[in-house]
């Protein structure tokens, strides 16, 4: 046992180096604040200073001692969860979907660095010049003019330069004495020679290739007052609605970008009847597979647990690491093999129970079956789990309680029942909520084995097996344009707005069982 | 030293990659990866700029490169199936292809047409697949030139309780349904005058795909064609030699050869049309009758092009082009490419030399009349409801006209055509 | 009584065994399949029989020493084990202040936490990949496409489930041990970094095998933010040979799939006997 060092020497010693540590601490993070006011980035700006102000409170106050313990994990949790939720509802409320992933700024943009060749095209040969590494600068000859480009982008003209042509091939070998680079010496300059732009005519020189600089005109011209976007070669007018920009005539440009419409992708959800009319079954079934999954693999798995937990029971560990593998296996490749299991003409289970009862159950083609399927499979990925937490637990009870029980003539059965249960339960409880919550969104699953199927009808969108969750990765990325991710998300929170309500409810009737232990 | 510094970051789990000038990055799957890094390592030799080939699962490229183009944090090149162009174009990532004339006059011009979107080219075909008629010459010899034919060989080798089956589709499965339903007129979405899709002209339910779906729906019912036969389950008999005839792709040959299995491919038999004069007075469909069998039309398999789409983010555009139109798109690459990845080249100086191949004459001749897959994003209200469709015509829980009207119904309504 | 002692003790023994033999059949049946898939050098998932036509430690091999395989292998146990061992820290400080302290907006923030991490995560993805694309801006060691980086989304997952679970368990440690321990003059933490953690070696072996199974399976994080095949976990590696659908190589997937399996299972048994290192009982009793 480890003797305390104590003694008020020490506890100052401490206290100096904790404000030492904080102090250091707070001059880099006053640096970073610092830079990121420099730089604009308010977010990170706030993040930093509120984080800083909050680790010196909780240092420094004594009331703030149990928050010390919870602020590591709290920090990554609101870092990587919660803002990430966050994120997701703030786009339930935007239309974020195919063509509608970038901001209105970062469209334009990208919509202004259109061109187009004018008619007909205008095109320069170019040779560049140079020597010792150095790009000297280029010469352009075109059908009318030739010029003398810089590698800054100045243009001028080719008088006052001297231009040698040494074998009379048209192709200049000099140019003041420097000499013309090869192929390769230009792949040198790329970087420089693909940023050279000059301004010519009504638009921009650049470099088309290696052997040419062209004459691009931008297309589009943005009026920012009017908000309208023009093309300059057609001379069409461009509205914005409804995130993109769209002719008088219905013709749009791509992309669009990301505006906010309020509740309109929830509204879509309750009031769409296409959307909700399956809501009530996929809900009430998602209810029933989570709920059965949970009780079924946390029955094995507790008596697998407490099964294993017998001392006398030789090749223990063994047994233990083998009841582990499904857990193991990476789900995706055993829940294939599963679905192969279950196909009806020469699936494994068909094949076993045709030799021996001539029967072939439509596993995954009747409604009813497939369900029990899904169910089946899920127990047999979850229970190791299940085993796992009931072990940690069962290490919790401790053995003089058994032995109280034992004098006190109680029977294997009545000391499960009334000193192993409850305990377990305390700590098991809420686990087994936070399964249900995880089984009630397990995706993979449905989609793996049967993608929602059997088809009820070609009108619903939800198949015999779909949850909430399936159900609404179909009305979401199976719809009018593509990948719809603000409707998608407007789900989600749904979704999370029931599983957390249905959870808090079971929560607080589990407050009863933490006093249990307590009075111990 | 700057070894053991790049060992020692490494280690630690950094590395940096995204599109930055002067360089060139291209997100490919592993399959396809060598091939690029052979043209890149030439093209390093040649000109000293790197050139860098990242491997990411196949799956994960569409939707990362929406997200990480516009982030700066996307490739300059990304190789993938023409039907991703609808999706990637509407969000501004890809950049408009100007091809020069000589490329242009020697890539096959269906192909070429498969990647554009709204009049615009967004990307090079290198590779053109679909589905055929794949046999086990062990157990037919010669393949069938009708479909009755065809239905007398599956009649005479099916037996489920060995089991074995003479003729096998798998589904349900809208693009492997497809030859059916496009044979006798059917066909996803109509063209307009222009040329480009029309999402609310939809084919599906018209008399020409009802009439193919009962063709397909008779197999069903006379017990020959087991319904929910997918992927998996039927190539593991397949290559049990359980399977005698088999519609499916150029995917599937190496499994044939892996498991010792000896094929021929030939195109889909001609489908009987229900009626003659077909199509009916006064009604309009897009067939091609079989020339060699009166009242008998050519199935019309999906099209599927794969091909270099360049990023709209690209700092590299003439470092780009030049690598492309140069030092990818020659013989030899090509037929890398096709060695790799076994589909019938559209680059025709390297088609011409692998045209010989009785397997690519197979399937080059199945998909002659092909039809490329609709590339627009509206094909994704589309297949979920076909999926379903097929599913309870396979179920022989709904007829085909039921079934497929009801399916282009909720197309419509999906669409907002009404 | 001595014999009908033994006949029943022996029948028991025999009945365990049988039992536990049944729910190893159930367990395993489906992965002897997958066992099976990774001898097939066509690449089909076998279904319907265990052994292939014409096994082959072909996917073995290309698997080891053509693919990167060792390398992905490497990477997620390194980043899983980093990560489980830095959540459990993180965890079991936060068990510990609830379990042990009173303070406002305990039990609200406990059930807050619990709901919290119920959020489905798959649509945040975009924020997660930004997040850390802007940090990796100002800490290049810690943005995208680093092994810290996904460590340290990672551990936004730590205060959770978890934590209740643990604190269930520091629940029945009863305090009279650490009130000796304050009254000898030690701090809140030397006493919990002395005395609890110790004692609750169980706990925190179930939760780092847990936490390391989850982390180890975990596919979309460390698909989006990881690029280059020297980067990624065994899940994402893994992923690049059924990416494409006709194209699957479950043949090597199935091979990938055992070997990971077997690290997990190494893992296990290795701590198995921290996780059932004998009961509190006794402490008290000092």
């Amino acid at each position: 046992m480890r003797v305390w060092v104590s003694g008020r020497g020490n506890t100052l010693l401490r206290a100096l180096l904790k404000i030492a540590l904080l102090g250091l601490f707070d001059a880099l993070a006053v640096y970073w604040c610092v830079l990121f006011l420099w730089e604009g980035n308010w977010a990170f700006l706030g993040a930093t200073a509120g984080g800083t102000l909050l680790l010196n409170w909780l240092v420094l106050s004594a009331r703030s001692y149990p928050l010390r313990y919870l602020f590591p994990g709290l920090f990554f949790l609101s870092l990587m969860v919660v803002y990430p939720a966050g994120y997701t509802f703030y786009i339930s409320f935007t239309n974020y979907s195919t063509g509608h992933t970038l901001s209105k700024d970062e469209a334009i943009r990208l919509i202004l660095r259109r061109t187009y060749s004018p008619t007909p095209p205008v095109s320069f040969r170019f040779w560049a010049f140079g020597e010792s590494g150095e790009l000297y600068a280029l010469v352009l000859r075109g059908e009318k003019e030739s010029f003398f480009l810089s590698p800054e982008g100045e243009i001028s003209d080719l008088e006052g330069h001297e231009l040698i042509d040494r074998d009379g091939d048209e192709v200049p070998d000099e140019l003041d004495g420097r000499p013309r680079l090869t192929r390769r010496e230009l792949f040198q300059h790329i970087k420089q020679l693909q940023d050279i732009r000059v301004r010519y005519d009504e638009g921009w020189l650049h470099m088309a290739n290696f052997t040419e600089f062209r004459l691009y005109l931008p297309r589009y011209r943005y009026d920012p007052e009017e908000g309208i976007l023009i093309d300059r070669k057609t001379g069409k007018i461009y509205r914005p609605v409804k995130g993109r920009f769209v002719a008088d005539d219905g013709e749009g440009i791509d992309p669009g970008w990301v505006t906010f419409v309020g509740l309109q992708n929830y509204i879509r959800f309750f009031f769409d009847p296409r959307y909700h009319k399956a809501f009530g079954r996929v809900f009430l079934w998602t209810v029933v597979f989570a709920a059965l999954t949970v009780v079924l693999s946390f029955a094995l798995g507790l008596a697998l647990a407490i099964l294993l937990n017998d001392r006398k029971l030789r090749l223990r560990k063994l047994y233990r690491a083998l009841l582990i593998v499904p857990y193991a296996i990476p789900a995706f490749i055993s829940i294939l093999i599963w679905r192969g299991f279950f196909n009806t003409q020469v699936g494994l289970f068909n094949q076993v129970l045709h030799s021996w009862f001539g029967i072939k159950v439509p596993w995954l083609t009747d409604p009813f079956w497939a369900r029990v399927s899904v169910i089946l499979t899920n127990v047999w990925l979850t229970y190791p789990y299940m085993m796992l937490i009931s072990l940690g637990a069962l290490q919790s009870i401790p053995g003089e309680l058994y032995e109280a029980a034992a004098i006190d003539g109680a029977g294997p059965w009545q000391r499960f029942a009334r000193v192993t249960f409850p305990l377990l339960m305390v700590s098991l409880a809420p686990m087994l909520i936070g399964s249900f919550a995880y089984t009630f969104n397990n995706f993979t699953l449905i989609w793996l084995l049967t993608r929602g199927d059997p088809v009820v009808a070609i009108g619903e969108r939800a198949g015999a097996t779909d949850i909430l969750l399936s159900y609404a990765y179909k009305l979401a990325f199976q719809g009018a344009r593509g990948n719809e991710m603000g409707m998608a998300s407007a789900l989600a929170v749904n979704i999370f707005l029931i599983v957390a309500l249905v959870s808090g409810i079971s929560f607080a009737r589990t407050r009863m069982l933490e006093e249990v232990s307590r009075g111990m | 030293m700057r070894k053991l510094l790049f060992v020692a970051l490494l280690s630690l789990g950094i590395s940096a990659i995204a599109a930055e000038p002067g360089k060139l990055l291209i997100w490919c799957d592993d399959t396809r990866a060598p091939v690029f890094e052979e043209a890149a390592k030439a093209y390093t030799e040649a000109t000293g700029i790197q050139v860098e080939v990242v491997e990411v699962p196949f799956g994960d490229i569409r939707g990362q490169f929406i997200t990480a183009a516009p982030a700066g944090e996307g490739p300059d090149l990304i190789i993938g199936p023409h039907d991703w162009v609808g999706e990637l174009a509407a969000n501004g990532v890809l950049a408009e292809i100007q091809l020069p004339e000589d490329l242009k006059a020697s890539l096959d011009p269906v192909s070429v047409e498969a990647l554009v979107y709204q009049g615009k080219l967004y990307g090079i075909p290198y590779g053109r697949e679909g589905i055929g008629l794949v046999y086990n010459k062990a157990l037919v010899p010669e393949p069938p030139a009708t479909w009755e034919e065809l239905l007398d060989l599956a009649r005479k080798l099916t037996d489920p309780t060995v089991p074995q089956y003479g003729f096998v589709v798998q589904n349900p499965d809208p693009y492997h349904s497809f030859p059916f339903i496009s044979a006798l007129g059917g066909y996803i979405f109509g063209k307009t005058p222009e040329g480009a899709l029309d999402p609310c002209d939809v084919g599906l339910d018209n008399a020409g795909a009802v009439a193919g779906a009962e063709i397909l729906d008779a197999l069903f019912e006379e017990g020959l064609l087991p319904a929910g036969l997918d992927w998996n389950t039927w190539t593991g008999l397949f290559q049990e030699g359980r399977i005698a005839m088999v519609v499916t792709g150029p995917w599937a040959i190496r499994i044939a050869r892996d498991a010792g299995i000896e094929v021929g491919v030939a195109p889909i038999p001609s489908l009987p049309a229900p009626e003659t004069p077909w199509p009916p007075k006064g009604v309009e469909l897009p067939v091609i009758p079989d020339p060699a069998h009166p009242n008998h039309f050519l199935p019309r398999p999906f099209v599927g092009v794969q091909g270099v789409m360049v990023s709209a983010y690209s700092p590299n555009l003439p470092l780009v082009e030049d690598f492309l139109y140069n030092y990818v798109f020659t013989k030899e690459i090509m037929l890398f490419l096709y060695k790799l990845d076994p589909r019938i080249p559209t680059f025709l100086p390297a088609y011409e030399e692998v045209a010989a191949d009785p397997v690519v004459k197979g399937f080059a001749e199945s998909i002659k009349n092909g039809i490329p897959m609709p590339n627009i994003p509206q094909m994704s209200a589309v297949w979920g409801t076909w999926y379903d469709a097929m599913a309870l015509i396979g179920n022989q829980e709904l007829e085909p006209e039921d079934a497929l009207h009801q399916a282009a119904e909720n197309i419509r309504d999906t669409l907002g055509c009404k | 009584m001595a014999c009908r002692v033994k006949a029943g003790f022996w029948a028991r023994r025999f009945l365990r065994n049988l039992l536990a033999w049944v729910a190893i059949a159930f367990a395993l049946f489906p992965a002897v399949f997958v066992l099976g898939t990774s001898f097939n050098p066509a690449n089909n998932l076998s279904t319907t029989r265990v052994i292939p036509r014409n096994p082959t430690l072909a996917n073995y091999y290309d698997l080891l020493f053509r693919q990167p395989f060792p390398i992905w292998l490497w990477n997620s146990v390194k980043v899983a084990g980093i990560a489980s061992f830095l959540s459990v820290c993180l965890c079991a400080l936060g068990a510990y202040a609830f379990s042990r302290f009173r303070f406002a907006g305990r039990r609200a923030g406990l059930l807050t936490l619990l709901l919290v991490q119920m959020f489905p995560q798959a649509l945040g993805m975009v924020a997660i990949f930004l997040l850390l694309k802007r940090i990796g801006e100002y800490i290049p060691w810690l943005g995208l496409n680093t092994h810290p980086g996904l460590i340290l989304v990672y551990l936004g997952g730590a205060l959770g489930f978890n934590t209740w679970l643990m604190k269930g368990y520091f629940d029945t440690i009863p305090l009279s041990l650490e009130e000796s321990a304050l009254v000898d003059g030690a701090t809140p933490f030397q006493a919990f970094r002395w005395i609890i953690l110790p004692l609750a070696r169980p706990i925190l072996a179930v939760i780092f095998v847990i936490q390391f199974i989850t982390l180890y399976s975990e596919y979309l994080l460390a698909s989006i933010l990881l690029k280059g095949e020297r980067m990624y976990t065994l899940a994402v590696g893994m992923q690049i040979f059924i990416g494409e659908h006709y194209r699957d190589r479950w043949g090597m997937f199935a091979a990938g799939a055992v070997i990971g399996a077997l690290v997990v299972l190494v893992i296990f048994y290795a701590l198995q006997s921290q996780i059932i290192s004998g009961l509190t009982g006794g402490a008290v009793k000092e």
